[in-house]
C-alpha cells in the first residue's frame, strides 16, 4: 500500500512539470504583460521596456522559465510583479479560506444530496421521485454566480440575518467563521449537489435492483438495514468518483463565488492574477490546482479499497 | 461640494474643482450646498433632482465634525504598490492618507502650504525654492528633511520606481540642492510655470525604507494616517497617525475591503456592511441615491477619449477623422451611459479650466448631415473601421455600440472589439491597434501644460494616436512655456481650434469618479491630482 501511494506521488512530478511549463508559455504568450500594466496608461513603450527590464521580463521566455523553475525546485516561487510579495505568501495565505469553502461545500452537498438520492431511489418513478428529480434541474440550470446574487439579496438585503460578503477564519470563533461561510458554500455547493442528488439516485437505483438485494431482502433482513448496509455501500463507488470530480470543479467554481462573496481565497487571487499578468503569481495558483486535482484522484482511488473490499488497488498496481 | 444630481446633466457647468457634496434630493438643497461650499458657480442644472430644501438644511444642522470612530471602504481593486512615487488610478486616498506632498493645490489651482511653509519661484520660472516645516516626522519617527524631498524628487526619474507620470516632470528638473535641512533649491532645464502640479503629486517617502528590505510590506510616510495592516488583494487598515504635524483627523480607523464584484460590492453597502464604496457603477448611483445613500462625484480628473491611429491610411485624412467626431453624440453618451454624471466635451479640458472655451468646443457638434459632407470631401463612400474599446470600462464598450449605430447612418461600418484590460493597454500603448480605441485618460485637472507631460494621448512626440505634426509641436510649446496671460489665451485658442481640427484623439466627456456613502459618513473632501477622494476631513455623524 505504501509503495502504491509513493509509486502514485512519484507521478505527480512529470504532470507538475509539464503543467508549470505548459501554464508558463500560456501566459507569457497572453497579450499584455505586467510591465504596461504597472507603467499606467499613460507610459509610452520606453517606460514600458524600462520596466520590462527591471523586471526581467525581456528575457527570452525560456530562459525565464529556467529561472523561474531553478527557483521553484528550492521552494522560491518568485515575487509578485505586481506587488512585490512573494508569491508562496500570496498563495498560502489563500489555501486556508478555499478549502474552508470547497470542503464546507462538499459536507453540504453530502449530507444533502445522498439521503435525498436515496429517497428517490426507493421507489423509482414514484412521486417523490418525480417531484426530486424535477426540482434538481432547476439548481442545474441556474448560474451559481446568479443564484448568489439572488440570496446576498434575500438573506443579506431582505433579511439581514447573514453578511454579503467577507471572511472570517475559524480561529474567530465558529459561529463567526459559519455566518460569513454560509451563503458562498450554499451557493458553491448548489449545482454539485443537485448533480450528485441524480448520480446517488442512479447508483442507488442500480444497486438496489442487484440480486444480492433480493437475496438479503429474501433473508429477511430490516429494509433500513438492505438499503443502507448493502445498497448505499455498493452505490456508494461511483458515488465517490464523482465526489472526487466535484471538489476539483468546487476550485474552479470558487473562482466566481470567491469574487461575488469577496472571500479572500485562490480562486479570486488566480483571477486577479491573470488580469494583472502577474505570472508567477498564476503560475503558483495554477500548479497548485494541478497538485490538488492530483491528490483528490489519489484519495478517491485510496477510498474505492476502503468502501469496498473487493477492489484491492494497491497489488494489482504493483505487481502489474 | 457636489452630489451626483447636481453634477449629473450639468452640461458646462462650472465645477470648482473642490468635491461638492449635494444632499441626495433637492434642486434648492443642490445650489445652496454648491454656493456655500464652492465660489465660482455660474451654472447648476439640477434638471434630474426633485424634492425640497429640508435635507440640505439638516445636513447643514448636522454639527460640527466629531472625533472618533472607524469606517469601512469598498474597493474594486487593490492597492499595487505600498512605495508613494507608483500612484495609479483611483488609489489616491490610500496614497493621501499615508503620504504627504510639498504643497496642495486649491481650487482655483493655487498652491498652499503643506510640506512647503513658503516658496518662491523665479520670474522667469526657471528656478524656484521652497522652505519645509520643521515639525514634520516620518511614521517611524525620523525628522523630515531637505534630503528627503531631494530624494523623493530625483529617485522618480529611475525607471526602475516605476512613476513614469512624475519621471517626464522630473526630467526637467536640471539641478536639487539642499543648503540647509529646512531649504530645497531646484532648477529647472526649461520654464515650468505649472511645476506646482509636480509638487502636487509628488509624495516624500523614506529612502531607507523603500530601498529597503521590507518595502514591499510597509508604507513609512508622513501623513495623518499610518498603515496598519495590508492583505494583498483582500484588505488594508489605516489607523490615525498621533504624531501628525497637521490637524488630526476625525477618524480613528480606515479599513479599505477589496470587493471585486461591483454588484456585490453595492449589495454590501446596502446591506450595511460597507460605510461606503468607491468606483460604483454609474447605473447603480440614482437608486442609491432614492435609498438615501450620499453620492458624490469628485471633479474630474479627465475624460473619456477615442482615439483614431493615424497611421491607418483610412484615418490619415482629417476630414475622415472630422467626420467621426461630428458622428460622436456626447450628451446621450452623458445621458444614457454616464447617467448624467460628466460633462460632455470635445476638448481635452474640464469645463472649469482656464483653456476650456465654450464657443470651440461647440464647432464640434453632433451632426451627421456634416458627417457625411465630410466624407464625400475627402473621396471616402465605403468605410469600415474597428474600434477597440477598454473591456475593463464599461461605459466605454456600451459606447461603442451607440457610435456603431450612428455611423451605420453615414455608411460606415464599425467593428466593436472589447479586449480584457492588459491587452487593450498593451494595443493603447503601443500603438499597434487598428482604426480607433477609446479609453480614459487623467491629468487633464492641472495646468493646462502638464497635460502634455503627463497624459500619452496627447504626447506631442509619442502618443495614442501616432500623430506628430510640426503645428501640433509648436501649439503645445506655445502653451507650456509662455507666462503672459493674454498670449496664454491665445496659445489656448490655437491649441483648442487645432485640436479639433485634427480630430485625432476625441474627448467625448469629462470622467468623474463617484463614490457613494452611507449618510452618516460626512465630510468627504477632495484632492486635484486625479480626482481621487480625501480621507482627511471625514468623519462620523453620531446617533
Amino acid at each position: 500500500m505504501t509503495r502504491y501511494i509513493v509509486w502514485r506521488i512519484a507521478q505527480f512530478v512529470p504532470v507538475l512539470l509539464i503543467s508549470s511549463f505548459v501554464i508558463f508559455m500560456i501566459m507569457h504568450w497572453a497579450p499584455g504583460d505586467p510591465a504596461s500594466l504597472l507603467a499606467g496608461d499613460d507610459a509610452g513603450p520606453e517606460e514600458i521596456n524600462a520596466i520590462q527590464a527591471e523586471l526581467g521580463l525581456d528575457r527570452p521566455v525560456i530562459v525565464q522559465f529556467v529561472d523561474w523553475l531553478a527557483g521553484a525546485l528550492t521552494g522560491d516561487f518568485g515575487v509578485s510583479y505586481i506587488n512585490g510579495q512573494q508569491a508562496a505568501d500570496l498563495i498560502f495565505s489563500r489555501v486556508g479560506p478555499t478549502l474552508q469553502l470547497a470542503l464546507t461545500s462538499i459536507v453540504i452537498a453530502i449530507l444533502i444530496a445522498i439521503p435525498i438520492g436515496c429517497l428517490a431511489a426507493l421507489r423509482p418513478n414514484g412521486l417523490l421521485d418525480r417531484i426530486i428529480t424535477g426540482l434538481t434541474t432547476l439548481p442545474i440550470a441556474i448560474p451559481n454566480f446568479w443564484l448568489a446574487i439572488v440570496a446576498i439579496i434575500v438573506f443579506s438585503l431582505y433579511l439581514g440575518i447573514l453578511p454579503a460578503g467577507g471572511y472570517a477564519p475559524f480561529s474567530d470563533g465558529p459561529l463567526e467563521a459559519l455566518k460569513y461561510l454560509i451563503l458562498p458554500a450554499f451557493a458553491l455547493a448548489s449545482d454539485q449537489m443537485a448533480i450528485l442528488i441524480r448520480y446517488s439516485r442512479t447508483a442507488m437505483i442500480e444497486s438496489l435492483s442487484e440480486d444480492y438485494i433480493r437475496t438479503a431482502v429474501s433473508k429477511g433482513i430490516s429494509r433500513m438495514r438492505v438499503v443502507l448496509r448493502h445498497g448505499l455501500r455498493n452505490a456508494l463507488v461511483p458515488v465517490v468518483t464523482m465526489l472526487g470530480i466535484m471538489l476539483g470543479h468546487m476550485l474552479s467554481g470558487a473562482m466566481i463565488i470567491e469574487s461575488i462573496f469577496a472571500w479572500p481565497g485562490m480562486g479570486r487571487l488566480l483571477v486577479q492574477s491573470i488580469t494583472n499578468r502577474d505570472y508567477l503569481v498564476v503560475q503558483g495558483v495554477l500548479l497548485l490546482m494541478v497538485a490538488w486535482f492530483a491528490l483528490i484522484n489519489l484519495i478517491v482511488d485510496l477510498l474505492y479499497g476502503a468502501i469496498d473490499p473487493r477492489i484491492r488497488l494497491g497489488q494489482q498496481e504493483v505487481s502489474a | 461640494m457636489i452630489t451626483i444630481n447636481g453634477a449629473r446633466s450639468a452640461r458646462k457647468a462650472r465645477d470648482t474643482g473642490r468635491a461638492r457634496r449635494i444632499p441626495a434630493i433637492g434642486a434648492v438643497a443642490a445650489a445652496v450646498a454648491l454656493i456655500a461650499a464652492c465660489s465660482s458657480i455660474d451654472s447648476t442644472d439640477n434638471s434630474g433632482s426633485e424634492g425640497d430644501g429640508t435635507e440640505a438644511e439638516a445636513e447643514a444642522d448636522a454639527g460640527d465634525p466629531v472625533h472618533g470612530g472607524s469606517i469601512t471602504i469598498g474597493r474594486p481593486a487593490d492597492i499595487v504598490s505600498l512605495d508613494g512615487a507608483v500612484v495609479g488610478g483611483s488609489q489616491l486616498a490610500f496614497y493621501d492618507a499615508i503620504y504627504d506632498t510639498l504643497i496642495k493645490l486649491d481650487k482655483n489651482f493655487e498652491p498652499q502650504p503643506q510640506l512647503t511653509e513658503s516658496w518662491g519661484l523665479s520670474d522667469d520660472y526657471m528656478s524656484l525654492s521652497l522652505t519645509l516645516r520643521d515639525d514634520v516626522t516620518f511614521h517611524d519617527g525620523k525628522q523630515l528633511t531637505s534630503a528627503d524631498v531631494k530624494y523623493s524628487a530625483e529617485r522618480v526619474v529611475d525607471p526602475a520606481v516605476k512613476s513614469p507620470q512624475l519621471a517626464t516632470f522630473a526630467s526637467l528638473i536640471s539641478s536639487i540642492e539642499t543648503p540647509d535641512d529646512t531649504t530645497v533649491e531646484m532648477t529647472f532645464s526649461r520654464p515650468l510655470p505649472n511645476i506646482f502640479d509636480f509638487l502636487e503629486m509628488l509624495y516624500i517617502v523614506d529612502q531607507e525604507t523603500v530601498e529597503g528590505p521590507a518595502a514591499a510590506t510597509t508604507a513609512n510616510g508622513t501623513g495623518p494616517f499610518k498603515l496598519a495592516e495590508w492583505q494583498p488583494e483582500r484588505s488594508y487598515t489605516l489607523e490615525r497617525n498621533d504624531d501628525f504635524w497637521g490637524e488630526p483627523t476625525y477618524l480613528d480607523e480606515v479599513v479599505v475591503q477589496v470587493a471585486p464584484d461591483p454588484q456585490s460590492m453595492v449589495v454590501q453597502l446596502e446591506s450595511g456592511e460597507l460605510d461606503a464604496i468607491s468606483d460604483v457603477p454609474f447605473t447603480d448611483v440614482s437608486r442609491l441615491e432614492e435609498n438615501d445613500f450620499n453620492a458624490e462625484a469628485t471633479a474630474p480628473a479627465g475624460s473619456w477619449y477615442i482615439a483614431a491611429n493615424t497611421e491607418d491610411s483610412a484615418l490619415a485624412d482629417p476630414r475622415v477623422r472630422q467626420a467621426i467626431n461630428h458622428a460622436i453624440d456626447r450628451e446621450r453618451f452623458v445621458e444614457q451611459v454616464l447617467s448624467g454624471i460628466g460633462e460632455a466635451t470635445a476638448l481635452p479640458w474640464p469645463v472649469d479650466s482656464p483653456a476650456y472655451d465654450e464657443a470651440i468646443d461647440d464647432t464640434i457638434a453632433f451632426d451627421l448631415e456634416e458627417a457625411r459632407r465630410l466624407l464625400d470631401d475627402a473621396g471616402v463612400s465605403e468605410l469600415s473601421l474597428d474600434i477597440w474599446a477598454n473591456g475593463g470600462q464599461q461605459p466605454l464598450v456600451d459606447y461603442a455600440q451607440i457610435l456603431k449605430s450612428d455611423l451605420a447612418e453615414i455608411g460606415v461600418e464599425l467593428n466593436v472589439e472589447a479586449p480584457e484590460i492588459p491587452r487593450w493597454r498593451d494595443l493603447q500603448q503601443t500603438g499597434t491597434y487598428t482604426g480607433l480605441i477609446s479609453g480614459p485618460y487623467g491629468a487633464s485637472n492641472f495646468s493646462p501644460a502638464s497635460l502634455f507631460l503627463l497624459a500619452r494621448p496627447f504626447k506631442p512626440d509619442d502618443n495614442t494616436a501616432n500623430y506628430t505634426s510640426e503645428e501640433y509641436t509648436a501649439a503645445v510649446e506655445a502653451l507650456s512655456t509662455t507666462a503672459d496671460e493674454a498670449e496664454l489665451q491665445q496659445a489656448y485658442d490655437e491649441f483648442n481650434q487645432l485640436f479639433l481640427q485634427e480630430s485625432f484623439l476625441m474627448p467625448l466627456a469629462t470622467n468623474r469618479m463617484v463614490m457613494v456613502s452611507d449618510e452618516t459618513v460626512r465630510g468627504w473632501g477632495e484632492r486635484r491630482v486625479n480626482g481621487g477622494f480625501d480621507l482627511r476631513e471625514v468623519w462620523i455623524e453620531q446617533e
